[in-house]
């Protein structure tokens, strides 16, 4: 334990203390200015170009005034897919680790792995999925290869939200539900789940709004071309998403109009994440109430 | 976000006690127990070891199939149908020129780091301070706002990141930069990197701050100290660990961020060789807003277009391999850092 | 329960969507090329409603390597495929021509270079554009990364396979690439001639050895560079006879008259029959 140093509250070091405190405002106040100036540049850039038709419309290939609807799709599609593979492993990962695994060894471990896929770059996973899936099984750059691939940056986040979240649930609860009679996996289905259920959902519309945005991966396993029909269900065609049409026309410039698209597409990002965030700003005040 | 879940329930006994394999007798038999019940009770537990046994799997499944490409590179494996590479030519020289047998990947590696580096320089104290600023300094009513400014931060996609340097920052710096070339590399790519990492490094200072017990904050003002000596000399110490691992999971995401910087750091692979022969008179300010190249950037670049099998793809994986290592060392560093907090 | 029901009907959706698989065609490779193939898989989608095609992008030689491994029917590609490739058994199609020219910004003086001064330029022994009769000013020469397919057109045809210079400027794309060339003083690239045309405002064309590339200089010969956009195809994988069938209909589509005419002249492309004499590799 060290010593602590002499303090004393000297004229300098008052205004020391003043002139850090508005430091840390600046600084605090700087980056409420750039996402301001982020969100305001992108939907400045992209409101001219958003209308319906332009949500509406399928993509050109060879001339301006494109849409972006199978995009729109392709992107909700994919993160429901995602969701949809990685929520039961997450959610029985995630059970394991806070009812099953103790505090031991095992539990450090598994939390090791959890960590480790977490801070896994995209670009990493988008390899892994493009030698798994798109060669090695032969999948070619589809919907089916992208979901998993996708899924994978899902599962740890699923993982770690219901493990924190089952472990909130107070044990007096549980304790009451045992004293009911209930088995171990009826107190945790029946009475713990519930109780954490909002805090998963949190959980899972952060990791919607991860998936949505995510590119690299896209790019490597689900390829940078639409199917060309609406809607297709068909997990075997290449799907295009909304972030991944953002980087593909940016970069291919083979459309007379690429600037304007991806203006409008990154403005349609936006404002989806805008929406997502409000949801889970209503999902936290909902936790809250209910908490106190 | 991990730990202070820990410390609240490390004060509990674990419920494993109370269920245990006996079951304790029912106050009152409201669930029924068929045999059923008690059989998915006995089982159930596997299916979800299942479950975290694959996640474990996935982590070694990374691994193998990176492996079997990116060593291909320099062993004579199934995937390999092209030259052996040696470990020094790829990984000890800067001369990257595939189509002329040359591997050198030194450039990206070098890349990778500065572009972190200078990414960290700024996020670090920025976001280290913001942590103070929302745990301990700011109202109420702001530390919901800069909470609320951090997830979208967060939120918004790499690709709309790049597309904002690309279509904003780069022609606004290329047009007050007095040299004629386009401005792209270093300086913008950490800039927007900063920007990207720095909800990191609030959300995980902030948690530090917080979990910090308050007589800590209280004691060393009780001796009279001001506001800001108490968190110069006796909070950011006493975090100190935890700041370290905040700093060193933003490093991680910066390091493997590859969309929005290819979009704005101009893909020089020979940057290295360029700054070298270049007379500058002031290099280090050339080399910031020079074309170059990192890890990530040039995977995305060139992965699609190299032949399977060849030296430069296989090469291409070992970056790939490279940067997953990369990534399991710093999670062990966190870990480390970790353990030297609680002791 | 609402929510039960909609899970359940998502679930069933996707079972169907699963099982209901047409007759799909995989098309994989050039991003450059892609656009036209995928125009010309939509044209032929409505002539043949039982057969899908699938375009999907990834790059010039992930379509020749998924196209080898029986990863995907069709592969497109700037390039040729690697010895390694054609040993495998696949088998090329010249589908488009495609004209390549220097670009330059407009500023810099100069409207033609000789091969030898074309070669130098990018070599890093001329340096400056009054060594080549232009303005004083310094060259800034922007190309594309080593695995593209205009870099290795470029290095064939104008470096007659030299090194570039290390002092160069790179950019991913030749969108990119014309966007630099355009707001860069003294830059100088290569790019498809299209991309030259759409942009005649911003860059100016550079002429070869005395001769402007246009689409007629190509067909008469006079103009030297340009090279074939390709599309692969894997006889030994391509086992189902419906598929190898479908495949094999769908490149006679590309080839008929009217697509290379109303399509592939439009998309900035010459047709393939507008090379009479094949050069043999590029």
């Amino acid at each position: 334990m060290r010593t602590l140093p002499a303090l004393r509250t000297s004229p300098t070091a008052k205004h020391v203390d003043r002139l850090m405190r508005g430091v840390l405002w600046i600084i605090a106040l700087g980056f409420i200015a750039v996402l301001l100036i982020f969100v305001g540049a992108i939907l400045k850039q992209g409101w001219p170009v958003l209308n319906l038709g332009f949500l509406t419309k399928m993509p050109e290939t060879l001339d301006a005034g494109g849409g972006i609807k199978p995009q729109i799709f392709n992107s909700l599609y994919l993160v429901v897919l995602s969701l949809g593979l990685s929520l039961p492993v997450g959610l029985g990962a995630g059970i394991y680790m806070a009812e099953y695994a103790g505090k031991g060894r095992a539990l450090q471990f598994f939390r090791l792995c959890i960590e480790t896929l977490a801070a896994t770059p995209s670009i990493v996973l988008a390899l892994f999925g493009m030698i798994a899936f798109v060669q090695t099984m032969g999948w070619s750059f589809s919907i089916r290869s992208g979901a998993l691939t996708l899924a994978l940056l899902n599962l740890p986040v699923i993982t770690r939200v219901t493990e924190v979240s089952l472990q909130s649930v107070p044990r007096e609860l549980k304790e009451a539900c045992y004293g009911l009679g209930a088995t171990k996996l009826q107190t945790i289905l029946k009475v713990a789940l519930p109780y954490a259920a909002t805090g998963i959902l949190t959980g899972l519309v952060l990791t919607a709004g991860r998936a949505f945005g995510e590119s690299a991966i896209l790019v490597f396993t689900a390829g940078t071309n639409t199917s060309g029909q609406f809607p297709d269900f068909r997990l075997t065609v290449p799907g295009e998403t909304l972030s991944v049409h953002l980087w593909s026309v940016t970069s291919d410039g083979t459309l007379p109009d690429a600037r304007e698209i991806a203006a409008g597409t990154a403005a349609v990002m936006i404002l989806i994440l805008l929406i997502l965030n409000l949801l889970v700003r209503f999902l936290d005040r909902a936790i809250r109430r209910r908490t106190r | 976000m991990n730990d202070s879940s820990e410390s609240t329930l490390a004060a509990t006994k674990p419920l494993d006690a109370v269920s245990g394999t006996k079951r304790i007798q029912p106050v009152l038999p409201v669930f029924r127990q068929s045999r059923l019940h008690r059989l998915a009770d006995r089982w159930s537990h596997l299916l979800f070891l299942a479950c975290s046994l694959l996640v474990v799997a996935l982590i070694g499944g990374i691994l193998f199939f990176l492996a079997t490409r990116g060593l291909a590179a320099f062993f004579p494996l199934a995937g390999n149908t092209g030259r052996t590479l040696s470990f020094s030519e790829v990984f000890l020289t800067t001369d990257w020129a595939p189509s002329s047998d040359r591997f050198g990947i030194l450039p990206f590696v070098a890349g990778s780091l500065a572009v972190t580096g200078l990414a960290l320089l700024v996020a670090a104290p920025t976001g280290i301070l913001t942590g103070v600023f929302i745990a301990k300094l700011a109202p109420p009513w702001m530390r919901t706002l800069m909470r609320q400014v951090m997830d979208l931060l967060v939120g918004i996609p790499s690709v709309v990141y790049g597309i904002f340097g690309l279509t904003v920052i780069l022609p606004l710096v290329s047009r007050t930069w007095l040299t004629n070339a386009p401005a792209s590399g270093f300086a913008i790519s950490a800039m927007i990197l900063s920007v990207m990492i720095v909800p990191t490094i609030v959300s995980l200072a902030t948690d530090a701050f917080e979990s910090l017990p308050p007589s800590l904050d209280e004691g060393s003002q009780a001796l009279g100290s001001s506001r800001w000596q108490a968190i110069w000399h006796v909070l950011m110490p006493a975090a100190k660990p935890r700041l370290l691992t905040a700093t060193v999971l933003g490093l991680g995401r910066a390091i493997g961020e590859a969309m929005a910087v290819q979009m704005v750091i101009g893909n020089n692979p020979q940057w290295i060789a360029l700054m070298r022969e270049s007379t500058d008179r002031a290099p280090f300010l050339r080399a910031l807003f020079t074309p170059a190249a990192t890890l990530t950037t040039e995977l995305v670049q060139e992965l699609p277009n190299t032949a399977a099998g060849s030296p430069w793809n296989n090469v291409l994986f070992a970056m790939g391999l490279l940067l997953y290592l990369l990534t399991m060392v710093l999670i062990l560093t966190t870990r480390r850092l970790g353990r030297g907090q609680e002791a | 329960m609402r929510i039960r029901i909609l899970a359940q009907s998502v679930l069933v959706g996707l079972l169907l969507a699963v099982t209901a698989q047409a007759q799909t065609v995989t098309v994989m490779g050039s991003t450059a090329l892609g656009p036209i193939v995928k125009k010309a898989a939509e044209d032929f989608m409505k002539a043949n409603p039982g057969v899908q095609i699938a375009v999907s992008g990834g790059g010039s030689m992930t379509g020749l390597n998924q196209v080898t491994s029986g990863g995907c029917h069709i592969g497109i590609s700037d390039v040729f495929a690697t010895p390694d490739q054609e040993k495998a058994g696949v088998k090329n199609h010249n589908i488009v021509v495609q004209p390549f020219t220097l670009i330059a910004h407009p500023g810099v003086g100069v409207k033609s270079l000789t091969s030898l001064q074309a070669e130098q330029v990018f070599t890093g022994k001329i340096t400056n554009w009054k060594e080549v009769g232009g303005k004083d000013q310094k060259i800034v020469r922007v190309i594309r990364p080593e695995s593209s397919g205009t870099r290795a057109v470029q290095k064939k045809e104008i470096l007659h396979d030299h090194d570039f210079t290390k002092d160069v400027l790179i950019q991913d794309s030749t969108g990119a690439v014309v966007n630099s060339v355009a707001t860069t003083i003294g830059a100088v690239s290569f790019v498809e001639l299209e991309h030259l045309e759409k942009n005649k405002v911003r860059v100016s064309g550079i002429a070869y050895n005395g001769a402007e590339c246009s689409n007629e200089a190509v067909k008469s010969g006079k103009y030297p560079i340009f090279s074939f956009g390709h599309a692969y195809t894997n006889p030994a994988k391509l086992s189902d006879p419906k598929v190898k069938q479908a495949a094999e209909a769908f490149l006679a589509y590309i080839l008929t008259p009217a697509f290379q005419q109303n399509v592939v002249l439009k998309a900035g492309y010459l047709p393939v029959d507008y090379v009479k004499i094949l050069k043999t590799k590029l």
